[in-house]
């Protein structure tokens, strides 16, 4: 049977059905970066071509990153409040920033959304085009500090 | 640059916040000068639209004093525009949307369910795209008989008839249809006049019709295929224009252009200047852009989409076209914003007081762009010279009842007796509205139509 457990951080054992259980923010967060940094490259070729059909991406992006994003959310958030999740292990600063973060990138693209229902050109430019950069870009800060948090060896993962 | 990018944020911030803040009225926005107010893109437009309750048995609309409204037929379905004939036999054109416009983005899903509360479909599913005609023998302002005179049209709105032939708009086409009055059913297959622009898409479908006081030649409104070029300019081909086709080949060209989407073109009696009702673009603020009604120039550019109500700019379409706003004549009266004119005829009879004569009554379908209800009613606008002379008018009102929506008008038409005649789609009924004098007794004659 021990060929069927899998070893986390720590070296301890645990069945794979635990892994389940583990921040599945880590596994939908991706999918989530995926949408909004497509939006940003859609957004930027309609603020250059002014073809419709790269608003029209963005908008589906925005919605598809919104799913994934708010599902990563309510996951991390259960983690928290249940102590099992990073944030309430070893570098709490660390983790905090880090969901303060992507609770800033959800609201930041729920009103990205509603700039991109408007019609035709202002609903990229300027402010749907700038919303996605700055989404993209606390998008890589968070990255960054969720590799940190992973990596730190104080953190306790599952 | 940060400093643009933070004011920005702040500026969507301020514009979701300060909704209501609007010093224009809708008042400010009726005649020949309205009041525009600046831009006001929103986070989230304010809309409202009410649920369609219908009338019950005895409700009708609301006439000035002196005149009395009765049901000249009730229990139709989705009753869009009137065609009054020579003989007194009255056309009502029953039409829906063809629904060719597809999901393109989240924002579709929204306002497909949105739109559909308000689009006047009170509960069956009866049939509708067809032409019923309506008789009134016994001159009692009911219509005692009724017939389907053509079925099976593809979303059709305009109607009219010259030298025995009945040409009638589709969604996609002019058709003509052999016809004499009196006829109750036509059965001939009709010959294709000339083909209009219809799906896909098809944003604005209804087409209206006019034939010229000659005769010689029919006018045809085509509308836009959106709101403001968000299906792509290519979508706008022949579109947001009146196409002049000749009546004898089927020939046609653009008359006019830049108009977003006109509808019920209408001869001034007398005159060979013809006038249109056109409904302006959506989403700039709640009392921005006004619809309005205008004499339509030979070749003359109305804006769409470049600019609207003149030369003012509207920043949401690209590529700017500078040369083409330049050209953008300014129309003649302003019905104020957004409350969807869509009926126009101008009174020709003779039962209503003099004020009355010459003037226009416009078929006001009512607002979904913004937090408070514009339109729903019949206005009127006296005319003296050729020349709209005054304040517009309430005539016909007490479609909405607080939140909730009785009927919407539509069309307008003038009758044999001098009746005017409204096309309350919403509703599913034809109003008709007489000097109470002249009128049956108003009583029974709304049971009877009420059946």
């Amino acid at each position: 049977m021990a060929d069927h457990l899998l070893a986390d951080g720590d070296g301890r054992l645990h069945p794979p059905a635990a892994y389940i259980g583990r921040p599945l923010h880590v596994l939908l967060s991706p999918y989530a970066t995926t949408c909004f940094v497509g939006a940003l490259l859609t957004d930027i070729t309609y603020s250059r071509t002014a073809n419709m059909q790269w608003t029209n991406f963005s908008a589906w992006l925005l919605l598809a990153g919104l799913v994934f994003c708010g599902l990563s959310l309510l996951f991390a958030i259960i983690g928290y409040f249940t102590g099992r999740d990073a944030a309430g292990g070893g570098n709490r600063t660390l983790g905090l920033a880090h969901g303060v973060i992507s609770i800033a990138v959800f609201v930041i693209q729920v009103f990205n959304s509603f700039i991109h229902a408007r019609d035709a050109w202002t609903s990229v430019v300027p402010t749907g085009l700038t919303l996605s950069v700055i989404a993209v870009i606390l998008l890589a800060i968070n990255g960054y500090l969720g590799w940190r948090l992973e990596r730190d060896p104080a953190v306790r993962i599952g | 640059m940060r400093a643009r990018l933070l004011s920005t944020l702040l500026l969507s911030g301020a514009l979701a916040a300060c909704g209501s803040a609007n010093a224009v009225t809708p008042e400010d926005q009726l005649g020949p000068n309205p009041t525009l107010p600046d831009i006001q893109q929103y986070l989230i437009p304010p809309m409202k639209v009410g649920k369609v309750l219908g009338w019950k048995d005895g409700e009708h609309p609301t006439a000035p004093a002196g005149f009395t409204v009765t049901k000249f037929a009730g229990m139709l379905k989705n009753p869009r525009f009137l065609f009054p004939l020579p003989n007194g036999d009255v056309i009502a054109v029953e039409s829906k949307d063809p629904g060719l416009e597809g999901i393109n983005r989240p924002k579709d899903l929204i306002m497909g369910w949105f739109m559909s509360k308000a689009h006047g479909d009170v509960p069956g599913d009866g049939p509708s795209n067809r032409l019923v005609l309506l008789r009134d023998a016994n001159g009692d302002g009911v219509a005692e008989s009724r017939s389907v005179l053509i079925d099976h049209v593809s979303s059709p709105f305009g109607v009219t008839y010259v030298d025995g032939n009945l040409y009638v708009a589709a969604t996609d086409a002019v058709l003509r249809y052999p016809f004499t009055p009196g006829q109750t059913h036509i059965d001939a297959k009709p010959t294709l006049l000339t083909e209009l622009p219809g799906g896909p898409i098809d944003h604005h479908w209804t087409k209206s019709l006019v034939a010229s006081p000659d005769g010689s030649k029919l006018y045809a409104t085509v509308g836009s295929n959106s709101n403001i070029t968000e299906n792509g300019l290519e979508a706008e081909k022949g579109r947001a224009a009146v196409w002049e086709i000749d009546r004898q080949t089927g020939a046609s060209r653009i008359f006019a252009s830049g108009l977003r989407n006109p509808n019920s073109p209408s001869f001034y009696p007398g005159s060979n200047t013809f006038w249109v009702v056109v409904n302006e673009r959506d989403e700039l603020g709640q009392n921005l852009v006004p619809d309005y009604m205008t004499s339509v120039r030979e070749n003359g550019f109305y804006g769409w989409p470049y600019s609207y109500y003149g030369r003012h700019v509207d920043p949401r379409v690209r590529p700017q076209r500078p040369d083409m706003v330049a050209k953008a004549i300014a129309p003649d009266y302003a019905l104020s914003s957004h409350v969807a004119a869509l009926g126009l005829t101008f009174y020709t009879g003779a039962s209503f007081p003099q004020q009355f004569r010459g003037g226009a009554f416009v078929g006001e379908h009512g607002s979904w762009d913004r937090d408070h209800y514009n339109g729903y009613k019949v206005a009127f606008v006296p005319f003296s010279g050729g020349k709209p002379s005054g304040k517009t008018m309430d005539f016909l009102t007490g479609f909405v009842a607080g939140d909730d929506v009785k009927g919407r008008p539509v069309g307008v038409a003038v009758d044999r007796t001098g009746a005017l005649l409204v096309a309350d789609d919403a509703g599913n009924t034809v109003w008709r509205v007489a000097p109470s004098g002249a009128a049956p007794a108003p009583g029974p004659a709304t049971k009877v139509a009420s059946r």
